[in-house]
């Protein structure tokens, strides 16, 4: 009996520690994955000064936009074993230079997971590439054709294509009469071979990407007005968003967060027309601030959103998403806090963003990709209906200057029947300071309660005190020792006067004859007589 | 009787130079003269500070592109414009080919870039202008303004007050906030010399210490140069000239008064031209800070101002925001802030405004004066980004003065008001002085601090104008200077005069009487038959 017991103490010091090394191990494990991105994406050159300048930029963006997070990394900073950590690689070849880096190249040839490639073949680098049919034009008009919809037509001076007929329904290039496949997957290895700056190619690699990560979800198209600032030409937002609600358009607003004199009359004024904008069906979404203008670095930054966010949302304006350039997404998730805490946002264009060396993106929950309504002018669909780009997408059109640039855009997107999505119907959360705010098709809420966006117009504070008056230390004390002393000088003063005043007479009364009254009274009677009394 | 001692102290001193000659050449003794005493220590400290790692400078705002362009020299671009405010960029482009930027600007900053430049060129052939050498083009007419304001405080004397005066001086004008300027392209850099040259020179020749026609030309280049700097100091010149046209006067030599009346002349006519040609530099920065730091910062109501200039009244959230703070650099640049803002604010309605609101024009001076006092503004890194210091550091070494200015100077118009009334109450006897003797020699001394003082509240005044309390054009500097200079004046004869009466005292008697006191104590009260 008593072995047993033994025999069992004995085993259960053996069992407990490994699990507990074996638990320790597993959040190791989990740690590791969390941190790790989900797409590696090397890069040969940036090529500046060639068409293919914006490509970086433009699969950066796309994967940002597709909620990917990614690390990327030039082929020349490339370590050897770096591919192996991936599920998934992307190599970006910009241009013909030879590869020179034997790690990257030895690698390359062992890699076993899904693979994208864009741009020139390096030869010899993947065994499968090399037998792709490519057809190298040069001076070619082309436009790329996806989900039914034509883009603009574009002229490229080298275009390269697989020398394939593209199916039906397939993502594809057209040059004049014939249709190339806009890329080709072989195993694991999907080839894309031209891309350039544009939009028809970037939605194109859209869809190749979107197949490629195997996205099932429907995209979503939605609108939205950007850069509105307190002094802009509000009455413009009110007309825009009156006919935008008259024609059922749904729309979002962007407004740029100012955080300097937010309790002004001027900033109440604004928050009444975003109000109203709501009203409109209108949603807010809340730009990022410009790094530029903020000199104090990022820890200010966050602490000014805050104070923005809070305000707005006192105000009664409920902002539910984020505008922002690509590049917030390269920057450490720690110091763009509030702005990583919204769920959805839109990526706007920004050129020039990318910068040598290796770095690593973060991603939203929901994302959309902005296109300017130029773009949606331009394409031309097969139905009447305008259909759907491959991906989210959002159309950025900056607010009219006048009523006929209204009439204009409004017609532009009524002509093209566009399904657009409302904003607030995404599922958007966030919880920022004191507030968490949800919404979905059911509406609003605000830390839990639904809140009515219907429009009440408050009385703005006409006689607003703008110059504070200064704070003193030590006021009070200073305060009470002046009455102190203008009692004590009041009472001297007073003391003085009737000093004064006494001290005249007394000093009359030295140069007073002590005389009866009938004398003084009639001084001048008595003097005759006196006269006549000198001997 | 007092006249008499002076006599008596100069011959004392006199004699004492002379015994000096003998005990060595001459060189040794003119280095030793405090003045030269003065610059000495100041080359080893600008040598210090601004030509030995790690440099120090000042960073760039963008401002003064188009003047080192119009001497073919370029940004390298290795800083982001965020990056360039906040550390000092020694090393610059200089420009290979043809200069077709098509915004290079010429001003009196151009010779001596361009001197810089061709001494660069000399010296290494590698396309990179390095800033040190025109720190080093413009130290040297540094030390020479140091020279002549020393030689003012001192009268060219030695002696222990003589030492103590030049002390301060070094301590005031040496300071790195002030010498930081040098490594850098702002106008500060020129007009730190050129004002000190202006008056010092005026002042020496009240005192007849250097040859007159050398004195008149450093006046009247000094002032031409000051005037085309930009446009702004043009108006000055007008001021300048009359001025110098008036300086005939104080000589009867017939070449002393037509170089006086052709220069005083010249000068006029340059500066007026310099107004209408060159190019009105008021950039949006600045056009900027004159509403948003200026008039809606100490309006009653923001919006009222506003609609005075018909601007949007929306336009108060603005309100104390400098440029780079609220706004996107896209939107400051759109056609909509343009058309709405830009276009609506130019200097004269912002003079009408201020004149309108005395109020306000007074509390912007006493603003002002209080921001004029650092002398370095806060958001310009005096290190380079290779030295490791963090973005926007500004360095502490010999900033005694530059300390004491910013944190114990009261900075406010009022007491610039007293200041002035206690240097006009000082030196208004010479002026009298001179104008009853009907020698206007005399009056110099007067005439010159008066010019400083005039310059600085101008430029005060232009400051405010252009571009509110934030100094983005230099001329709270020169109003800084001044203030500094005419303090440092006062000061020398204040411890000159202190020096004069200590010596008047004949101490061996004081201390004989001291030591003699219980003596005499004792002796009377032995007469008086007290026994201890």
């Amino acid at each position: 009996m008593k072995r047993s017991i033994l025999i069992l103490i004995v085993l259960t010091l053996i069992v407990l520690p490994m699990s507990a090394i074996y638990g320790e191990e597993a959040d190791a494990k989990d740690n590791l994955t969390m941190t790790t991105k989900e797409v590696l994406l090397i890069y040969d050159q940036l090529a500046v000064d060639t068409v293919y300048r914006d490509n970086l930029s433009t699969v950066e963006t796309l994967l940002s936009g597709l909620s990917r997070t990614a690390e990327i990394v030039a082929i020349d900073d490339y370590d050897a074993g770096q591919m192996s950590g991936y599920q998934k690689v992307i190599i970006l070849k910009n241009t013909e230079n030879v590869v020179n880096n034997p790690g990257f190249m030895a690698d390359c040839q062992n890699y076993s997971g899904a693979l994208l490639y864009i741009g020139f073949v390096a030869p010899g680098l993947f065994s499968g590439l090399d037998s792709v049919p490519v057809s190298r034009q040069m001076g070619r008009t082309v436009s790329v054709n996806l989900n039914g919809l034509a883009g603009n037509s574009i002229w490229i001076a080298d275009l390269r294509v697989v020398d394939e007929q593209a199916g039906p329904g397939q993502t594809a290039i057209k040059v004049g009469t014939s249709v190339y496949p806009f890329s080709k997957t072989m195993d694991r290895l999907t080839y894309v071979p031209t891309l350039i700056g544009d939009p028809g190619f970037t939605l194109g690699l859209g869809q190749i990407l979107k197949d490629w990560f195997g996205l099932a979800v429907t995209a979503r198209m939605t609108l939205l007005i950007p850069d509105i600032y307190p002094f802009s030409d509000l009455n413009m937002v009110i007309e825009t968003s009156n006919a935008f609600y008259a024609n059922g358009i749904p729309f979002a607003l962007g407004v740029v967060p100012i955080d300097d004199n937010m309790d002004f009359p001027a900033m109440a004024r604004f928050y009444q027309v975003l109000r109203y904008v709501q009203s409109k069906n209108g949603t807010i979404i809340v730009h990022r601030p410009s790094p530029i203008t903020v000199s104090d670095g990022n820890a200010m930054q966050s602490e000014k959103m805050y104070a923005v966010i809070t305000k707005m949302v006192e105000n009664g304006v409920y902002p539910l998403g984020l505008a922002t350039g690509e590049s917030l997404f390269f920057d450490e998730v720690s110091n763009v806090n509030p702005l990583n805490l919204f769920s959805s946002g839109i990526i706007l264009p920004d050129s020039g963003i990318t910068a040598p060396g290796s770095q690593e993106t973060w991603a939203l929950h929901w994302a959309s990709l902005g296109i300017s309504l130029e773009t949606i002018a331009d394409t031309s669909s097969q139905n009447r209906n305008f259909g759907d780009y491959p991906i989210n997408t959002t159309i950025i059109m900056p607010l009219p200057a006048n009523e006929a640039a209204l009439a204009d855009q409004l017609g532009i997107i009524n002509n093209k029947w566009l399904t657009l999505t409302d904003y607030k119907r995404l599922d958007n959360y966030w919880t920022i300071g004191q507030n968490t705010i949800t919404s979905s098709a059911s509406g609003i809420r605000v830390n839990g309660l639904p809140v009515s966006l219907s429009y009440d117009e408050e009385p703005i504070e006409a006689d607003y005190r703008y110059q504070k008056p200064p704070e003193y230390s030590l006021e009070k004390i200073f305060t009470a020792g002046n009455t102190f002393l203008l009692t004590v000088v009041g009472i001297i003063i007073l003391l003085f006067i009737v000093i004064v005043i006494f001290s005249r007479r007394v000093y009359l009364n030295k140069f007073r004859k002590v005389v009866s009254n009938e004398e003084k009274n009639e001084p001048v009677k008595n003097l005759p007589d006196q006269e006549d009394n000198t001997p | 009787m007092n006249k008499d001692m002076d006599i008596n102290a100069l011959q004392a001193e006199k004699k004492r130079n002379q015994s000096s000659l003998k005990m060595g050449p001459w060189s040794y003794n003119y280095l030793i003269k405090p003045s030269t005493l003065g610059v000495l220590v100041l080359i080893g400290l600008l040598l210090v500070v601004l030509f030995i790692p790690p440099v120090i400078g000042m960073g760039d705002d963008g401002s003064t592109a188009a003047i080192i362009s119009g001497s073919n020299l370029y940004n390298l671009g290795d800083l982001s414009s965020k990056e360039a405010l906040a550390f000092f960029q020694k090393d610059w482009g200089i420009m290979e080919y043809f200069n077709d930027t098509g915004n290079a600007q010429i001003t009196a900053q151009t010779p001596f870039l361009n001197t810089a430049r061709n001494l660069d060129r000399a010296y290494t052939w590698d396309g990179l202008f390095d800033m040190r050498f025109y720190g080093a083009v413009i130290a040297l007419f540094y030390l020479l303004a140091m020279y002549f304001l020393f030689e003012t405080v001192t009268y060219g004397k030695r002696a222990t007050w003589a030492y103590i005066i030049v002390g301060l001086g070094v301590i005031i004008f040496g300071d790195t906030a002030y010498t930081a300027w040098i490594n850098s392209f702002y106008p500060q850099a020129l007009s730190f010399f050129l004002v000190t040259i202006l008056g010092s020179s005026l002042i020496l020749m009240g005192q007849e210490k250097l040859n007159d026609y050398l004195l008149i030309g450093c006046f009247f280049l000094s002032a031409l140069l000051l005037c085309l700097l930009n446009q702004q100091y043009a108006l000055l010149g007008i001021f300048l000239g009359i001025l110098g046209i008036n300086l005939k006067y104080v000589d009867k030599k017939k070449h002393f008064q037509r170089i006086c009346v052709i220069c005083g002349s010249l000068l006029l006519v340059s500066s007026l031209a310099a107004f209408f040609i060159m190019p009105n530099e008021l950039s949006k920065l600045s056009t900027y800070h004159s509403m948003t730091r200026g008039v809606l910062m100490t309006a009653d109501n923001p919006e009222q101002a506003l609609e005075e200039f018909s601007i949007n009244p929306q336009y108060a959230v603005l309100t104390g925001t400098s440029y780079y703070q609220a706004i996107s650099p896209e939107t400051m640049d759109s056609q909509e802030m343009a058309a709405t803002f830009f276009s609506k604010v130019n200097p004269t309605g912002v003079v009408i405004y201020y004149l309108a609101n005395p109020g306000q024009l007074y509390e912007m001076l006493n603003r002002s004066v209080d921001s004029s006092f650092n002398i370095r503004p806060a958001w310009l890194g005096n290190y380079e980004i290779t030295q490791g210091y963090p973005p926007g550091a500004q360095t502490n070494f010999f900033t005694l003065w530059s300390y004491l200015k910013a944190n114990y100077l009261p900075g406010n118009f009022g007491f610039i008001i007293i200041w002035t009334g206690v240097l006009i109450g000082i030196y208004v006897r010479f002026f009298r002085k001179g104008i009853i003797e009907k020698n206007e020699r005399n009056t110099l001394r007067f005439v010159g601090l008066m010019t400083w003082l005039f310059i600085g509240l101008w430029e005060l005044y232009v400051a405010i104008i252009t571009s509110g309390d934030t100094d983005t054009l230099g001329h709270l500097f020169i109003f800084s200077l001044t203030f500094d200079l005419i303090s440092f004046v006062i000061l020398g004869k204040f411890i000159h005069w202190l020096e004069k009466q200590l010596r008047k005292v004949d101490w061996e008697a004081r201390k004989q009487a001291f030591l003699q006191r219980n003596k005499d104590k004792q002796k009377n009260r032995e007469q008086r038959g007290y026994r201890l």
